[in-house]
């Protein structure tokens, strides 16, 4: 057939085309012809684009309204980020765009950082006392591998606790990454006060994605603004939680402490008499609240209505929270080292539809593996006065097994549960470091978004997960087999290239945090450094 | 049974239930009722008719894509065309091109959506002069202003 009577597409059609190409191919297209240029550079298009990408999505264009009046070409430019990010980490070895050496943030062994959704916002605390809030995007134009002193990272503000800091966490003011403020709960080990709260105003944009046209982003300067304080008897302070209002202070030898900074009204999570637990990670998911034990008790807490309640005349009861559920993990080999858990366990809601929620997911360190726990939500239409609606014990999903000489130290698993960054050591005269970066399915792109209910498995056996079933088919080489049996290193069928790894000899890691969103992950170390990975 | 006519003047009876995969058919019967009339298809040729007709009679059990639209389920692979499909769709240029507007014209979504995604994987690769000959259209672009677009995508490339 000659050309001439090929019928010409219409317009809507070739969008339609379009729509199914990466944004490379899209935007290599402009150069075809003026027709093409408009429709290579339509909102229509990127928006539909935008629409397909799997969470997480960046953080200006979350709110898909925000990003119908965004101007075209930043719409274009965080879309593109978006898609080579969530490639990035589908792609059986993602490698970081930047490695960062930040030097000498404090005098002393980092002992908690955090990342705030949109990653231009690094908070560090460390046993000098000192508590500090960092600009990355002061950053933009510094290239991988020199090191950057602190005096050359915009330092937004710093306060003396006068007390070790053992526990810090952070969240933007209403979960909104547009609120210009944040909420900061610094959680101190020697301390009497079991934890204190913090506001900081912070300059915007809260992200940190270069847009076109936009002014280079304005550092100010500003200060922790303190809220309140939990004062107890010494707790030993040794993680703390943030959700909106409610804060959760876990100790050393004492039960959980909650408290709602914005009432004042403090209250216990009630635990059976005489068992006093070490607490490794508190999550707090609304109205429950899970916790870890180093013992590896997975314990859920419904919180106290005088706790959840934001306004005191509100207030129906002061009886504290109680147990819903507990169970305890294996610990063959002596005390869990760290423990991150997810915190989207929501679904945004929408009309008319039953409420529908997450798997929580749990990620353990312990020698000599990292495992990765699931708590499946209910897959039968939850009864919305069930008590908590989901399947309880965790189910094991994936391990990622450390060589036995290696000791695992911190974990951080991202929101969603789809990415976990690890780190683990030898502690021997000379330090050896190293970073994990792992996803436990891949790949999250391009594939289904979230599990549905009816489509997710009931099946609890530990080789079924319904998150891999919901993220459609996975290459048999980069699966992640769960392997439960300790060292059991050849039992592993995932294909090793599936995880990023980066080592070092020179300082010791301490904590690590992930931001999923703008893909940066900073890990901390014992001489008062950080390391900033952008992917 | 339905009788269908082409725009040349073709008559085909199929099954209701394969004709019903086209969302404008299935309209159409709703709005009438069921008569011996047949349904003129005055965009479609009997040529075209044909290729859709089998792509219904193999698909014709598949189930329906939910009513409204789930976000989730718009989040679709670009390489996932069904084997059955991508033997189907292996065909010249013209009937590809057809096919896709008889799919939009009919609205069959599916059908729509393999055309498309069989189109997109034959963009991927190709330079700009071979993708002016595959839509059939010339360069409208002085040289400055294809140098400019390309200083203007540069920030892409080198990600």
């Amino acid at each position: 057939m000659s050309s001439e009577h090929r019928p010409d597409l219409p317009t809507e059609l070739i969008i339609h085309v379009l729509e199914h190409l990466p944004p490379n191919t899209i935007l290599r297209l402009r150069c075809v012809s003026k027709q093409f240029n408009a429709l290579a550079t339509s909102r229509s298009l990127w928006l539909s684009i935008l629409a397909r990408l799997p969470p997480p999505i960046p953080l200006p264009l979350k709110d898909f309204d925000a990003a119908a009046v965004l101007p075209v070409d930043s719409l274009i430019r965080l879309t593109h980020a978006a898609y080579t990010l969530a490639s990035n980490f589908a792609s059986s070895l993602p490698v970081p765009r930047r490695t960062l050496k930040l030097k000498e943030l404090h005098q002393d062994r980092i002992t908690c950082v955090a990342i705030l959704p949109g990653g231009r916002f690094l908070f560090t605390g460390s046993v000098d006392g000192w508590i500090r809030c960092w600009d990355l995007s002061t950053l933009r134009e510094v290239k991988s591998s020199q090191p950057v002193n602190a005096s050359n990272i915009g330092r937004v503000a710093q306060l003396n606790m006068e007390v070790d800091v053992s526990a810090l966490e952070v969240q933007w003011e209403g979960g909104e990454v547009h609120s210009g403020a944040a909420i900061v709960v610094v959680g101190s080990y020697y301390s009497v006060e079991s934890c204190r709260v913090f506001r900081i105003l912070l300059p915007s944009p809260g992200h940190d994605y270069p847009l076109p046209h936009a002014p280079a982003p304005h550092y100010t300067r500003s200060s922790f603004f303190p809220l309140g304080s939990v004062v107890q008897n010494w707790c030993g302070t040794q993680s703390v939680a943030l959700e909106g209002n409610i804060v959760a202070v876990g100790g050393h030898l004492s039960p959980i402490q909650v408290f709602n900074w914005r009432t004042g009204i403090q209250s216990v999570l009630q635990v059976p008499e005489g068992d006093r637990r070490s607490v490794a990670v508190i999550k707090i998911l609304p109205p429950w609240l899970v916790s870890v034990t180093r013992l590896g008790q997975v314990e859920l807490f419904r919180l106290p209505q005088c706790v959840l309640a934001d306004d005191p005349s509100e207030v129906t009861s002061d009886a504290a929270g109680t147990l819903v559920a507990s169970h305890t993990l294996p610990i063959p080999n002596g005390p869990v080292t760290s423990v991150s858990v997810s915190s989207q366990y929501l679904y945004p809601p929408s009309m008319g539809t039953p409420r529908r929620y997450h798997p929580i997911t749990l990620l353990v360190q312990q020698r000599p593996q990292s495992t990765l726990y699931k708590i499946e939500p209910l897959v039968t239409n939850p009864d919305p006065d069930i008590e908590f609606p989901y399947n309880f014990p965790p189910t094991p999903i994936a391990t990622h097994p450390h060589p036995p000489t290696q000791l695992p130290e911190s974990a951080s698993l991202a929101a969603t549960g789809l990415r976990c960054a690890s780190t683990s050591s030898i502690r021997d005269f000379m330090p050896f470091n190293r970073l994990l970066l792992w996803s436990p399915s891949p790949p999250p792109l391009p594939i289904l978004g979230a599990p549905t209910p009816a489509s997710a498995s009931s099946e609890p056996s530990p080789g079924s997960s319904s998150l891999s079933d919901a993220l459609g088919p996975t290459p048999a080489t980069t699966r992640c087999e769960p392997t439960l049996a300790p060292r059991t290193v050849k039992d592993d069928t995932r294909d090793p290239a599936s995880v990023w790894m980066w080592e070092e000899s020179k300082d010791l890691y301490t904590e690590v945090a992930l931001e999923e969103e703008l893909g940066r992950v900073a890990v901390a170390t014992a001489r008062g450094g950080c390391w900033v990975f952008d992917f | 049974m339905i009788n269908l006519t082409t725009s040349d003047n073709e008559t085909f009876t199929v099954d209701k239930k394969v004709a019903e995969k086209s969302v404008l058919i299935k309209n159409m019967l709703e709005d009438v009722g069921e008569s011996d009339q047949a349904i003129p298809l005055p965009n479609v040729t009997a040529s075209v008719l044909k290729k859709v007709l089998e792509w219904c009679e193999h698909h014709k059990d598949d189930p329906a894509p939910p009513e409204n639209e789930d976000k989730d389920d718009t989040r679709k692979r670009t390489t996932d065309i069904s084997e059955w499909d991508q033997k189907f769709i292996a065909v010249d240029q013209e009937m590809l091109f057809e096919i896709i507007l008889a799919a939009n014209y009919l609205d069959i979504k599916a059908l729509l959506d393999v055309g498309c995604k069989t189109v997109a994987n034959m963009i991927k690769g190709k330079t700009p002069e071979e993708i002016r000959k595959l839509f059939n259209i010339v360069n409208d672009f002085t040289p400055e202003e294809e140098a400019q677009i390309k200083k203007e995508n540069e920030w892409a490339e080198d990600r």
